[in-house]
């Protein structure tokens, strides 16, 4: 991107993707939505700002970052739901929730679950299309 | 034959399984052959999304705590899709990607050119 | 032209055996069909009490089946590691070198 308008207007633009997405993905267990459409929304906004600011992009989402934050929110997924397979084996019987209705924390380990899918999403579509952009510059 | 225009969904769904088949075969292209393989998921999703349908009910969403789960669609060919629709946009990235090598090969993209450039013996590096 | 004219045989065959099949499917929005049964009513009034989640769907996804939604995880991982390795050049190597 070497136009200098496009440069100004994203400055604003991308935080508001941003907002969009966290919100999405916040809001998965009361609206339609949940961890793969806020993570498609959030790899969108990455897109758009490894294309406005190059450098700034390579120095703090570098290949090994986000790499990192992958494999991190996979093994967190794996392990909270081991635990929720291994409890119902192992428990019998059933506790129900006390929370506050239409909150945000009522979902239990939902807000989680929904947290690490949508890195996932997020980071694998980003990695993925910054292999395809690095033939052109 | 009144099935057909009954469910119109799915007379629609195989109708454009057969786009996007013809796509794959009669295009040169590689791009437009994965286009073509792309159409052909998409219309098996609606195909199979659309079983989930009863007539009068609404969305699966608890609006107050005073709804019953009695007017409700059936969740379930929605949630199974999900996983189909990733493995789909999976499978269009890593052809892409293959595409990207035979042009680092070959030079070329089309199939036709390909094939003659294998058949007339072609050094690769 | 033998190539266009066998594609459009093919295809027109292809799309008439589905059609076939479509024509034996039971009545579209009908509340008795096949998949309606005991599994929906479950899983619809039963979702707030187990999970404390107000979206259907979502509890599907993440609690109810949330082993398949681990191993789609797992596939979309695969995904960007094969396609990291397909796409790295050697040491040494730059663009303009592969393109002859």
């Amino acid at each position: 991107m070497k136009s200098l308008i496009l440069k100004e207007v994203n400055r604003f633009t991308v935080i508001l993707i941003y907002m969009f997405g966290i919100y999405i993905i916040l809001h998965g267990h009361l609206s339609p939505g949940g961890g793969f459409a806020g993570g498609t929304i959030i790899s969108a906004g990455l897109i758009l700002y490894h294309m406005v600011y190059p450098e700034r992009s390579n120095r703090v989402l570098s290949d090994d970052t986000v790499m990192k934050a992958i494999c991190g929110a996979l093994l967190v997924y794996g392990s909270i739901k081991s635990y929720h397979i291994l409890h119902g084996i192992l428990v019998t019987g059933h506790h129900a929730k006390e929370m506050a209705p239409y909150s945000i924390a009522g979902g239990g380990t939902l807000l989680i679950l929904n947290t690490c899918v949508g890195i996932i999403v997020a980071g694998t579509f980003f990695s993925v299309t910054k292999l395809f952009l690095k033939g052109d510059q | 034959m009144q099935n057909l225009v009954i469910n119109y969904y799915d007379t629609a769904a195989m109708i454009l399984f057969g786009v996007g088949f013809m796509t794959l075969l009669l295009n040169n292209n590689l791009i437009k052959k994965i286009i073509g393989m792309n159409i052909m998921d998409t219309s098996i999703f609606l195909f199979f999304i659309v079983k989930g349908y009863i007539q009068g009910n609404r969305a699966p969403i608890y609006e107050s705590m005073a709804d019953g789960g009695a007017h409700f669609i059936n969740p379930l060919p929605s949630a199974l899709m999900l996983t189909g629709i990733v493995v789909a946009v999976s499978t269009t990235a890593f052809a892409l990607a293959l595409t990207i090598r035979i042009h680092d090969v070959y030079g070329t993209i089309e199939l036709d050119e390909v094939i003659e450039k294998r058949r007339t013996g072609y050094e690769r590096h | 032209m033998f190539r266009v004219a066998s594609s459009v045989i093919l295809t027109l065959i292809l799309i008439m055996v589905l059609l076939t099949g479509v024509t034996e499917l039971p009545q579209f929005g009908l509340a008795d069909a096949p998949p309606h049964n005991e599994v929906m009513e479950k899983y619809n009034s039963e979702s707030v009490e187990d999970t404390g989640s107000y979206n259907v769907v979502s509890a599907i996804v993440l609690d109810y089946r949330g082993f398949d939604t681990l191993i789609e995880a797992t596939v979309l991982f695969c995904a960007a590691i094969i396609i990291i390795v397909s796409l790295k050049k050697p040491e040494g190597e730059s663009d303009e070198e592969l393109n002859t």
